[in-house]
């Protein structure tokens, strides 16, 4: 179980991985922000990549879903090297996102958001002459996902009415409406409500089990009983990687959370001091 | 080859100008995320005034001062009331400055009068010199006296960009407002500064362009055209993607005028193009917002 | 009081939309000031109702709208001047912004935001600078007349009352067009663009594919006005593409309503009302026009067609506190 070891818990090594990165490295201006990490997730795998503020968390979910681009190293997603690929062809092929700052389409009611991204594998996105409300399919998908968490009767609201909480589930339905293989979450609790929180926990345990979940999150409680397997994350290095136990039994976790000093192995010299 | 070292002398003269103009347009978008629109109608504003005061005093300086506070002060009225009403809705500034242009243009055209007004050189400056250069063509002390002023100014500008303490809260300011923010300086202030530093310049700008280019009623578009290029070619914000955009931006008005009459104001937004679909945010732009 | 409030509801449009529709026709019969002035408001409002398809959908402001006006237009008079028929002189023009706009584009969708609004104004100013300057293609300042307008058969637009109905025509299809359009999931994806480009792209979308078609669409519509313009007129000259023109494009759909298609339109009533009827008795009339549209930024955001859309929602909101107190 050391960094950058292969194996995640429970799963044979020849299974082919829902999502990998192979030796990711992502260097601004002299800072790296993700050094030489290389992680496996299997398919249906609920994973967690877990860290303090700072660790590079945010860099290395955006390598994965595209919105950088490594300097150097590998994208995989079910095998597929996907490492030059923008984001909308990564979602063609599976791969659904959400964003830590919210990012839902605020002037448009829950209804529309949820269309536009019915739409959003389709072709029928280019589709100039019929009316969006006369794809009756799409729109009633839209709003069976709606009501799956909660949102039927706000159909019609627009999403800047939207409590912090609804707003949070939108955007996961946003995802979902894609009917990813993969769904990569960014800190799917940050700034809820403690009340809120357990919400989305609930939600995000009701997903379906064929569907493969990646989380970045500072906060290991919001893991706990989320997660099967994780990855830390420490000064853009990744320091273990596999089951939660393994993870939350760890001692070098345990001092990075505890906030004593951890020379990550892969970084040469200079080691930062804990948060 | 003297009539190619006269049209860069002029190429230089215009890019001279155009900074004035631009930088202030450059530095209010990079401190305040505002696009300034009227930028060319305060300058048109300025060299009117100034024509005035010069008829009045009969004293070529005084009406570059009197531009130049004259603007300034309009300047940091403009920005006291419409700008911070507005407060920091990009597209709704905008529109609303591109408002004001209808309004100044038209009190303008009220006061002044629709033909062309020229601003004449005083004395020495009003004559020409024999320049010893390429066997000494003859060229006009105004156009050089311009070009002169233009230079103190910029390095009067980097001078205090780079050596004083305003300064380096202005930078910071097109480097990353937030930071000003959280360092607990005082944004409006330096905003306001900003501003009417810009309107001056304009103001400025406006009585030498004034000896040179003409006063009339559209010359403001003109100049804000210069201006939008410069911004484009050198990188909406930065201070020295002004200077080299003007350079570029001058120099290459004046060759087309020069020797491709018929499609002069087109190759002007050549190098426009260009940067565009190599560099999008300028030569000397941030690489990211 | 509560049925009569439902009746509104449900027929205010309509009925405006057919009343206005008789009105324009009547009112277009007879030759004179009258519908002169509505078909200069006609043509103008199909630019205004392109550009907020741009502006008020897509979040891309232009403001080098009228150089595409003066594309289509120029294309019809300098094909003429070479002596094409009058139906090709239509393709020229036609053709001509169509290959503009698919070439610009390709620029135009490098940028948004301020650099948008920039780049466009950049690419006015060079269309307007190729027409004042370049005289041996464009008659520079004098501009090129237009005197023979295509027939066939028994429809020939040389007749001013043919001429006036087509436009009319053309106006209702580009509008209705455009309200296809942005009521069509293409169109949905135009407001996802213009509230968050980024979170569009990752659920699938090409969005600057979406911006590209936008453009295209907006320019070539522009182009179809510039025909319309060339004909009614007789006359396009650089005059019709300066600076002033563009921000007047601009006026009309801020002052109108972004993102509404109709109150652009209206808009454009209201402009040409101002340029042609207040420039009689108010010299200063650009000034009230730029404190007009500087209003508009300040207090209206919505303009006249939030207005009036307000004003529905405020009867809306009666009709239900109605039915409940019934």
């Amino acid at each position: 179980m050391t960094a950058g070891s292969a194996a995640t818990a429970g799963s044979p090594a020849s299974t082919v991985p829902a999502l990998a990165g192979a030796g990711l490295c992502r260097r601004f201006r002299g800072l790296t922000a993700v050094d030489d990490v290389s992680l496996r997730v299997a398919p249906g795998a609920r994973f967690g990549i877990i860290g303090p503020n700072g660790a590079g968390k945010t860099t290395l979910f955006n390598l994965l879903s595209g919105e950088i681009r490594p300097t150097a190293g590998r994208v995989e997603l079910f095998g597929r090297d996907i490492t030059g690929l923008p984001p909308h062809r990564r979602a063609a092929l599976g791969l659904g996102r959400t964003f830590q700052i919210t990012r839902v389409f605020t002037d448009l009611t829950v209804l529309e958001n949820l269309t536009l991204a019915m739409h959003g594998l389709s072709r029928s996105k280019l589709s100039l002459l019929r009316p969006w409300r006369s794809y009756r399919g799409m729109t009633a998908e839209a709003a069976e996902l709606a009501g799956q968490f909660g949102l039927a009767r706000r159909l019609t609201a627009v999403a800047a009415e939207l409590s912090h909480g609804e707003v949070r589930e939108l955007e996961v339905l946003l995802a979902l409406a894609l009917k990813p293989r993969v769904l990569l979450l960014d800190e799917p609790a940050a700034g809820l409500s403690p009340a809120e929180r357990v919400e989305v926990q609930a939600l995000l345990r009701s997903l379906p089990a064929e569907l493969t979940l990646v989380m970045i999150e500072h906060d290991i409680d919001v893991l706990r009983g989320v997660v099967d397997s994780a990855a830390v994350l420490h000064l853009g290095a990744l320091v273990a990687q596999g089951a939660m136990a393994d993870i939350q039994s760890d001692d070098r976790v345990r001092d990075i959370y505890l906030g004593r000093a951890v020379r990550p192995p892969g970084t040469a010299g200079e080691a930062g001091s804990g948060p | 080859m003297p009539q190619f070292l006269a049209q860069t002398l002029n190429g230089l003269t215009l890019a001279g100008i155009i900074f004035l103009v631009s930088s202030g347009f450059t530095l209010v978008f990079g401190v305040m995320r505002v696009t300034n629109l009227s930028h060319g109608a305060v300058y048109l504003l300025g060299g009117y005034t100034g024509y005035s005061v010069i008829g009045a005093t009969h004293n070529f300086f005084y009406g570059l001062v009197a531009a130049a506070v004259a603007m300034a002060v309009f300047g940091f009225l403009l920005e006291r009331t419409l700008i911070s009403w507005l407060h920091r809705s990009e597209m709704s500034e905008l529109l609303a400055t591109l408002g004001l242009i209808y309004v100044i243009d038209d009190i303008a055209l009220a006061i002044w009068g629709g033909s062309p007004l020229t601003i004449n050189l005083p004395g020495f400056l009003g004559k020409s010199s024999t320049l010893p250069l390429a066997g000494g063509i003859v060229y006009p002390n105004g156009r050089l006296f311009i070009l002169a002023i233009s230079v103190v100014v910029a390095v009067g500008l980097y001078a205090l960009l780079r050596r004083t303490r305003v300064g380096a809260i202005i930078r910071a300011g097109v480097d990353d407002r937030d930071m000003v923010n959280a360092l607990g300086i005082n944004v409006r202030r330096v905003f306001s500064l900003v501003f009417t530093l810009g309107a001056l310049l304009a103001g400025f700008a406006g009585v030498l362009g004034g000896t040179v280019l003409n006063l009339y009623t559209g010359g403001d578009s003109d100049i804000l055209l210069f201006a939008l290029a410069v911004v484009i070619v050198g990188g909406l914000g930065s201070y020295e993607g002004a200077i080299l955009g003007s350079l570029v931006i001058g120099l290459v008005d004046n060759y087309g005028t020069a020797y491709f009459p018929s499609v002069a104001y087109s190759i002007l937004f050549l190098p426009v193009i260009i940067v565009l679909l190599v560099k999008p945010r300028g030569l000397l732009g941030k690489a990211s917002t | 009081m509560l049925a009569a409030l439902q009746l509104s509801r449900r027929f205010t449009g309509p009925v405006a939309g057919v009343a206005i529709a008789v009105i324009l026709v009547i009112l277009l019969q007879a030759n004179g000031f009258t519908s002169t002035l509505i078909v200069d408001m006609l043509v103008y409002a199909i630019v205004a109702m392109s550009l907020d398809f741009l502006g008020g959908y897509t979040g891309l402001i232009s403001l080098g709208q009228a150089g595409f006006l003066g594309v289509g237009a120029y294309g019809v008079a300098i094909a003429e001047a070479h002596f094409y028929p009058p139906w090709a002189a239509v393709g020229v023009g036609l053709g001509a912004v169509l290959v503009l706009g698919l070439v610009l584009g390709v620029v135009a969708v490098r940028v948004k935001g301020i650099s948008f609004v920039i780049i466009t104004l950049a690419m006015g100013q060079v269309l307007w600078g190729l027409a004042f300057q370049w005289v041996g293609l464009s008659e520079g300042d004098n501009g090129i007349p237009v005197s023979i307008l295509p027939s066939i058969g028994p429809y020939d637009l040389n007749n001013a009352l043919t001429l006036r109905m087509t436009v009319l025509v053309v106006f209702a299809v580009v509008a209705l067009l455009l309200i296809t359009f942005t009521r069509s999931p293409f169109g949905l994806s135009l407001r996802g663009i213009r509230s968050n480009e980024t979170r569009l792209a990752a659920l699938g979308y090409r969005t600057g594919l979406h911006r590209y078609l936008a453009w295209v669409i907006a320019v070539f519509f522009t182009g179809v006005a510039g025909v319309l313009y060339v004909f009614v007129n007789g006359l396009i000259s650089p005059t019709t593409m300066d600076f002033s023109a563009n921000g007047f494009f601009v006026l009309m759909v801020v002052l109108g309503g972004l993102g509404s298609i109709w109150g652009p339109a209206l808009g454009a009533v209201v402009i040409v009302l101002f340029q042609q009827e207040l420039s009689i008795y108010l010299d200063r009339w650009q000034t009230l026009m730029g404190l007009t549209l500087i209003a508009v930024v300040l207090f209206s955001p919505g303009g006249l067609w939030g207005a009036l859309r307000a004003a529905g929602r405020r009867r809306d909101a009666l009709i239900a506190r109605l039915q409940e107190t019934s």
